[in-house]
């Protein structure tokens, strides 16, 4: 009888209201940091499994102690989510100590004297000081030393309000013991955390509509850019014109107050002014004289080039290094930009230009304004445009070199060597464990991309093969702007389909209809297990499951690259279980000859993956390629073979 | 590569042969922009005798059919099987070409349709 009591009691109770509240704020949370990427909030979510703990607790046993207890540590991981953005470990250690030593020390002394409630209004006093730093402490934030700032910016005062009101609520009754404490007050103290979930969705969520829609305007002076420079090839236009172009876009597209670019003089190591947008002051000391007047700066910079590995320019110049300089006064190093007003740059970017294996030049864009710093998507972007003008540079270098020597036949090594610039860099570890590839062009053709690129810090990945029809130069330029829509829009939406109808958009009526391309895209994150694929006409995905030893073949709808710009891309879903396995391949690897004349096949390319399951990426890999090899003996491979395995 | 045309109550036939590749593919287009300078304004593709389709091989075609949309004049691709309907269906494209069965059919349709 006493359990029925006991539930009665407790359905009837306030503790059951409360956990609810709690519950809900559990599931939010949890879903809003599923949704999006949320900077540092993995102690946010700790909070609401505090809540229901502590709940659970006083349905069993009620005493002020856990609530006072665990608003302490509910406050204290306040502090160190705001110190996670901007460091104050000093003062958070020091704030850290006092919250939970008075706090402690109070309810102990309440839990010894439950008859002196003066412990509890001190705890009280003590937290809603607390809470008063933590509010000054957020108010010290600001664009200038933090990153991502602006969530706290837009929401501190709110949050402050939220927990000094259900602070100060408590004045009323500090043991909490009163029906009025128990129904109202104690559920106020969750107003803040529900208060910022909220706005954290909202945020985030503007956020991502602001970034699409910067994207897809973005991606269209992208592809106009592209297109330009195509024709480029076609039209042999100067060098310094495709320079011009490469700088205004930059500058227009980082919204940068100007941009240079200097060209490396390899007879005496320097790096010469050759385009300029806007004014820009050189990055190194100048004669009194000249620095007070802006058109003498200007002069003095085009005449005085800087020598390879002086200034951060020069530096990063023989360096072959990206550079960002955010804040130029905090940063230090360029000493000589920060006291003239003339001289001043507040934010700095610069970005080497490979062409031919060498630096060629360096692109550099500055802000001159306190207000207006460089961020990390405008530093990504810069150097997605450097490094696509590089690569067309590239061709174009090769191209025209190609076109005085009339070498046509040299077209095709050409074609292999921009190919081979395209390949993934160097990658993480336990990504290089999970994803082998493997990429052979047949001679005379070259037709076949792949890419690996790692979408956050997570070890969230995205893969791609592709296949462009015809070879030679004009395909491998497609293979450039299919990859640079992909670098560039890959980590800005979660969607997989997005992404395919984007480079979709970009290809179609940019290009020779011929060379279409047929492209597989997936990413896999490999700590929610999920997987997402969108097909332009590849061949379908093969998967391999570990708990049955059977093929699944998964397939999207949607056209082939380059066809019809309104094309529609299906997107599909799935999870990959440990152990499971997943195959990408071109047309090379199941057209692959033997000397008879008879095909590799896709059932053969089945066999040898299913009787592998249980090794590394790497190693069925190896045995496809092996088992490729034996069938193929001596006869000549007459298309480029690509094959990606990636294992969860 | 060769290429058979006869002509049946003023529709061109055209039967295409062996292998359509790399090696072919530049040729057929520059064949078909010939056709399409003549006066026909109905042209059906027999693919019964070819025997091998590459993606270069689809890019002609591709190229073949939107250059003919653009003149307007109608075409049809028919007896499609073996790899090379497998390579069609496989790029999607079986539903963005204009491709009938048999000869017979398209020589109906496109009778029907003047």
């Amino acid at each position: 009888m006493q359990i029925v009591a006991f539930v009665s009691d407790f359905f009837s109770g306030p503790e059951w209201f409360r956990i609810i509240i709690a519950l809900i704020l559990l599931a939010m949370t949890q879903q809003i940091s599923k949704k999006y990427e949320i900077p540092y909030i993995n102690g946010l979510k700790r909070i609401p499994q505090l809540l229901v703990l502590r709940e659970l607790i006083a349905a069993f046993y009620f005493t002020p102690t856990i609530y006072y207890i665990s608003d302490a540590i509910i406050l204290v991981i306040y502090l160190w989510w705001l110190n996670s953005y901007s460091e104050h470990r000093k003062t958070t250690t020091t704030y850290t100590i006092i919250v939970i030593g008075i706090t402690a020390a109070l309810v102990t002394a309440y839990e010894f004297f439950p008859e002196v409630t003066l412990t509890l209004f001190a705890v009280n006093v003590n937290l809603a000081v607390m809470i008063t730093m933590f509010y000054f402490l957020m108010n010290e934030v600001s664009v200038y030393n933090t990153d991502q700032a602006g969530y706290i910016i837009t929401n501190r005062t709110m949050i402050f309000i939220f927990m000094l009101v259900g602070r100060l609520s408590l004045f009323f009754d500090p043991t909490l013991q009163s029906v009025w404490a128990q129904y109202i007050l104690l559920p106020f103290s969750m107003l803040a955390p529900i208060y910022y979930i909220f706005q954290y969705d909202i945020y985030f969520y503007s956020l991502q509509v602001d970034n699409e829609e910067f994207n897809s305007q973005y991606l269209n002076s992208l592809f106009d850019f592209m297109q330009t420079i195509g024709t480029a090839m076609t039209e042999r236009i100067e060098v310094k014109a495709v320079l011009e172009y490469v700088m205004q876009a930059i500058v227009q597209y980082t919204d940068a107050e100007a941009g240079i670019v200097l060209l490396r003089d390899t007879d005496d190591e320097t790096l010469r002014l050759t385009c300029r947008e806007g004014y820009f002051p050189p990055p190194y000391e100048l004669p009194q004289i000249v620095a007070t007047r802006i058109q003498s700066v200007e002069t003095y910079f085009e005449n005085t080039p800087i020598k390879m590995g002086q200034t951060v320019i020069g530096e990063a110049a023989k360096n072959n290094e990206a550079l960002l300089i955010r804040n130029t006064v905090e940063d230090g190093r360029m000493k000589a930009n920060i006291r003239e007003n003339t001289m001043y740059i507040s934010s700095l970017i610069a970005i080497p230009l490979m062409v031919n294996n060498e630096v060629f030049g360096i692109v550099s864009v500055i802000h001159r304004t306190k207000r207006q710093l460089f961020t990390e998507l405008d530093y990504e972007r810069c150097k997605v445009f450097v490094e696509y003008a590089s690569l067309t540079l590239d061709s174009l270098y090769n191209y025209s070199q190609l076109l005085e020597k009339q070498e046509i036949e040299r077209e095709v090594n050409i074609a292999g060597e921009i190919q081979k610039k395209l390949l993934p860099g160097r990658m993480p570890k336990r990504i290089r464990d999970m994803v082998s590839a493997w990429s052979q062009p047949a001679k005379g053709v070259s037709g076949d991309y792949y890419d690996i690129i790692t979408l956050n810090r997570a070890g969230k990945l995205a893969v791609v093969i592709c296949d462009v029809a015809g070879k030679g130069v004009p395909a491998s330029l497609i293979m450039v702007m299919i990859r640079t829509i992909i670098h560039l829009v890959a980590g800005s939406t979660q969607d997989a389909s997005k992404v395919v109808s984007w480079i979709n958009r970009g290809i179609a009526g940019r290009i020779d209809i011929e060379r279409f391309a047929t492209l597989s895209y997936i990413t896999f994150d490999p700590n929610t297990n999920a997987l997402e694929y969108s097909n332009a006409a590849h061949h379908p995905l093969v998967i391999l499951r570990a708990e049955d030893g059977r093929i699944e073949k998964i397939d999207s709808e949607g056209l082939p690259i380059g066809l019809e710009r309104e094309a529609k891309y299906e997107r599909k879903t799935t999870k990959l279980n440990p152990g499971d396995a997943v195959m990408l391949y071109t047309d090379g690897i199941i057209e692959a000859m033997n000397p008879a004349g008879e095909q590799y096949e896709e059932e053969r390319l089945q066999e040898v993956f299913i009787s592998n399951a249980r090794k590394t990426s790497d190693e069925i890999l190896k045995a496809i390629r092996n088992d490729i090899d034996g069938f193929v003996g001596s006869a000549k491979q007459h298309d480029d073979q690509t094959l990606i395995i990636m294992k969860a | 590569m060769e290429v058979k045309l006869k002509n049946k109550n003023g529709i061109l036939l055209v039967e295409l042969q062996e292998e359509i590749d790399l090696f072919h593919a530049n040729k057929l287009k520059l064949y078909f922009n010939k056709i399409f300078e003549s006066s026909h304004k109905r042209i059906v593709l027999n693919f019964q005798d070819v025997t091998y389709i590459d993606s270069s091989g689809i890019g002609a075609l591709l190229n073949i059919f939107k250059e003919s949309k653009k003149r307007e004049i109608k075409i049809l691709f028919t007896n499609i099987h073996g790899s090379v309907k497998k390579v069609i269906e496989l790029t999607k494209l079986d539903d963005y070409f204009p491709i009938v069965r048999t000869q017979e059919e398209a020589l109906e349709q496109l009778g029907a349709a003047e």
